[in-house]
C-alpha cells in the first residue's frame, strides 16, 4: 500500500476520511504514521512546511493536505483555477484556503516525484456529508452555511459523539449508493478529484 | 442530563449565576475564580441539602458554604434544570448552620412538590423535604420512608430530578493516593483522589468483565506499549496493587509507573465506571498527560456521555483539551471573579471572542494561551 502524509484537523477522522476518498478514486493507501498533529486553519498553515519536510525526510512520497475554511468561505473563494497564489496569500485572513496551503508547500514537495495535494470542502468536510445527505434538501445548501460549529452540529446533532462514531457516520455517508458520483456536482470535490487524478499511480499507469 | 446550575451565596459565588452546561462543560478561570467552588455542588447536595431540613437542629459544617459577606436576602440559593424539570432550594442561616427556607420541584408547568412560605399557594403536599425523602429512600439510610414517596408516579419524578447530583463524583487525583496498594474491601469505590482503585479493578476482573474489558481496551488503544491492567495482592496483608502489563509481557508496579500513565488509567476507570445520568466533575484532567492523549481522555468522557448519558464538568488551564470544543463553543465556560462573587458566561455569549474564533480562525487554546479567555477583573 502506498504511504499518504495526512495534514488534516482530525487525524482520525477527517484523516479516515480522506484515506477513505483517496482509495476509492486512486489507489490503496495507508498513512504515515507521525505524532504530529494539527489544529485548525492557521496552524496547517504554520506547521505544514515542517510537516513536509519531515515527512520527506522520512521517505514519504504522496501528503494530502485537508483543511477546513472555519467558516470562513464566506469570505474566502472558493478556489478557481485563474487564481493567483501569491496574491491570494498575501491575504491569509481572507484569501482562498487552497491558494494559502499551495503557498507553504515547500520546494522538495513541488517536484515530479512528491506530489502534494489540496483538499479544502468548502467550509468543514461536513459540508460534503450533509450534501450526500441531503435528506430533507437543506436550505440554505450546507456550502452556504459559514459557521463550522453550525455545519458540525447540523451531521453530528447538538454533542460532538464519540471520534469512533464520527469516523463511522461519514464512512456510512460515503459509502452509500453513487456518493462519489454526487458529490462531483461540488466544484470543491471535483478539484480534490482533478489533483488526485493527476497523481502518478503507484503500478506507474 | 442537566442544563443548567443556579448559585447564590454560595462558597464564593454572590449574586445569582446561571451555568449553562453540556453533555461535557469545560471550566476556564483564573484561580480562585470559583471552579472549585462550582465543582463541589454535587458533594454538597449529597452532603448537605438533605442535612438542612427545618425541622433539626440546623448542621453547623454547612454554614461554611454559604458567602460570608452574603449579597442580596443573605440566603443561599442552589437550583438544577434538567430536559423537563427545575428544583430549587432556598438554605438560610440559622444559628450556627443553615436550614431550608423553601424547596420546589417543577416539571414544566406542573408543580410536584413546593414548600414555599414566600409563595404558599404552591404547596402541593406535606413532604417535608425531598431532598430528605429520597435520601431515606437509599437502601443504606435505612431510616422511616415518607408516606407520600409510596406514590410512585412521584417517587419517580423525584428520583429523576436528582439523579444527576446522587450519582456526582468529584474527582481530583492525587500521584500519591495512586502510587499505594488498595485497601481490600467488600464493596470498593474510586476515590475522588485516585485511592482504591486497585480494589476496583480487582471488582472488575472478577465479576465486571464487560468493564475490565472495556479498560483494557482502551489501554491498548492510547497507550502504544501497553496490554492490560492487572491486579495481585501487595506485599502488605490486605492490600492490592495494580500492575500494567506490556505487551511484551514486562510489567510495571505503580512506582515505575509515570505519573501521566497513572492519571491515564485512574480517569480512564472514572469514566468507565461514571452512573448512567451522573454528573462526574473532574479538577484539571490533563495533569501530567501528555497534550496528545488529552484528546483521547476527553473522547473517553465523550463514550461514556453517548453510552449511558454521563455528563462531566472540567476544570482546565490546558489549551489542548479546550481546542476539543472548538466546535462547541457554548460548552467552554468562563469565570471570574467579581466584586459581588463570581461571575460566568460561555464564550458562546462574547461576540468579540466568537469573531475570533469565526472570522479569524483563532483555536480556544489559543486564545487561552494569550489571556484571552482570563481578562483582568
Ligand atoms: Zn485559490
Amino acid at each position: 500500500m502506498t504511504v499518504v502524509a495526512l495534514a488534516c484537523e482530525n487525524f482520525d477522522y477527517d484523516g479516515a476520511v480522506f484515506l477513505h476518498l483517496l482509495s476509492c478514486l486512486w489507489a490503496p493507501v495507508e498513512p504515515w504514521v507521525t505524532p504530529i498533529r494539527f489544529q485548525g486553519r492557521n496552524h496547517v498553515l504554520k506547521y505544514l512546511p515542517t510537516f513536509l519536510s519531515v515527512a520527506f525526510d522520512a521517505g514519504v512520497q504522496y501528503a494530502l493536505v485537508a483543511i477546513d475554511n472555519d467558516g470562513g468561505a464566506r469570505r474566502h473563494p472558493e478556489h478557481e483555477p485563474q487564481h493567483r497564489v501569491e496574491e491570494q496569500a498575501s491575504d491569509p485572513d481572507d484569501g482562498c484556503a487552497v491558494c494559502c496551503v499551495e503557498h507553504v508547500i515547500p520546494s522538495e514537495w513541488r517536484e515530479p516525484a512528491r506530489r502534494c495535494c489540496v483538499a479544502v470542502p468548502v467550509q468543514t468536510l461536513e459540508t460534503w456529508l450533509l450534501y450526500l445527505r441531503g435528506d430533507p434538501p437543506l436550505t440554505p445548501s450546507p456550502e452556504q452555511v459559514y459557521s463550522r460549529t453550525k455545519l458540525k452540529k447540523m451531521f453530528f446533532g447538538p454533542s460532538m459523539p464519540p471520534v469512533a462514531t464520527r469516523r463511522e457516520q461519514a464512512l456510512l455517508m460515503l459509502q452509500s449508493p453513487h456518493a462519489l458520483d454526487r458529490l462531483r456536482a461540488l466544484r470543491s470535490f471535483r478539484h480534490f478529484e482533478a489533483q488526485v487524478a493527476a497523481w502518478p499511480r503507484p503500478d506507474g499507469t | 442530563m442537566l442544563r443548567t446550575i443556579t448559585l447564590r451565596n454560595y462558597k464564593i459565588f454572590g449574586v445569582e449565576q446561571t451555568i449553562p452546561l453540556s453533555p461535557i462543560t469545560v471550566l476556564v478561570g483564573p484561580n480562585n475564580s470559583g471552579k472549585s467552588c462550582l465543582m463541589s455542588v454535587g458533594e454538597f447536595v449529597k452532603r448537605g441539602v438533605a442535612n438542612a431540613r427545618s425541622e433539626v437542629a440546623p448542621y453547623p459544617t454547612l454554614s461554611r458554604s454559604l458567602r460570608r459577606p452574603a449579597v442580596g436576602d443573605g440566603a443561599m440559593g442552589l437550583a438544577w434544570e434538567g430536559e423537563d424539570f427545575a428544583y430549587s432550594t432556598v438554605l438560610e442561616p440559622s444559628g450556627d448552620g443553615l436550614r431550608r427556607r423553601a424547596e420546589v420541584l417543577r416539571y414544566g408547568e406542573s408543580v410536584v412538590f413546593s414548600d414555599d412560605p414566600v409563595r404558599p399557594a404552591e404547596s402541593a403536599g406535606p413532604i417535608t423535604s425531598i431532598a430528605l425523602s429520597h435520601r431515606l429512600q437509599r437502601p443504606f439510610a435505612g431510616a422511616t420512608i415518607e408516606p407520600r414517596l409510596h406514590d410512585t408516579a412521584l417517587k419517580s419524578q423525584v428520583e429523576r430530578a436528582f439523579q444527576s447530583m446522587w450519582g456526582s463524583r468529584l474527582v481530583k487525583l492525587s500521584i500519591d493516593r495512586l502510587r499505594e496498594d488498595s485497601k481490600t474491601t467488600t464493596s470498593p469505590t474510586l476515590g475522588m483522589d485516585g485511592a482504591g482503585i486497585g480494589a476496583v479493578l480487582s471488582l472488575w476482573r472478577g465479576f465486571d468483565p464487560d468493564r475490565s474489558d472495556q479498560l483494557d481496551a482502551v489501554l491498548r488503544e492510547c497507550l502504544p506499549e501497553a496490554k492490560r491492567a492487572l491486579v495481585s495482592p501487595a506485599d502488605e496483608a490486605e492490600r492490592l496493587r495494580i500492575w500494567i502489563e506490556q505487551k511484551d509481557g514486562q510489567k510495571f508496579a505503580p512506582e515505575e509507573l509515570s505519573d501521566g500513565v497513572l492519571f491515564f488509567l485512574a480517569l480512564a476507570m472514572h469514566a468507565i465506571d461514571a452512573p448512567p445520568g451522573a454528573l462526574i466533575f473532574i479538577e484539571e484532567p490533563e495533569q501530567s498527560i501528555h497534550p496528545l492523549r488529552v484528546r483521547q481522555i476527553v473522547d473517553l468522557f465523550r463514550r461514556a456521555v453517548a453510552a449511558r448519558g454521563c455528563q462531566f464538568v472540567l476544570a482546565t488551564h490546558s489549551a489542548t483539551l479546550l481546542d476539543e470544543f472548538r466546535d462547541e463553543p457554548e460548552a467552554i465556560i468562563l469565570l471570574r471573579r467579581g466584586p459581588e462573587g463570581t461571575l460566568v458566561t460561555s464564550i458562546a455569549r462574547e461576540p468579540r471572542l466568537m469573531e475570533a474564533l469565526e472570522e479569524h480562525h483563532a483555536t480556544p487554546g489559543e486564545l487561552l494561551i494569550n489571556g484571552f479567555l482570563n481578562p483582568p477583573s
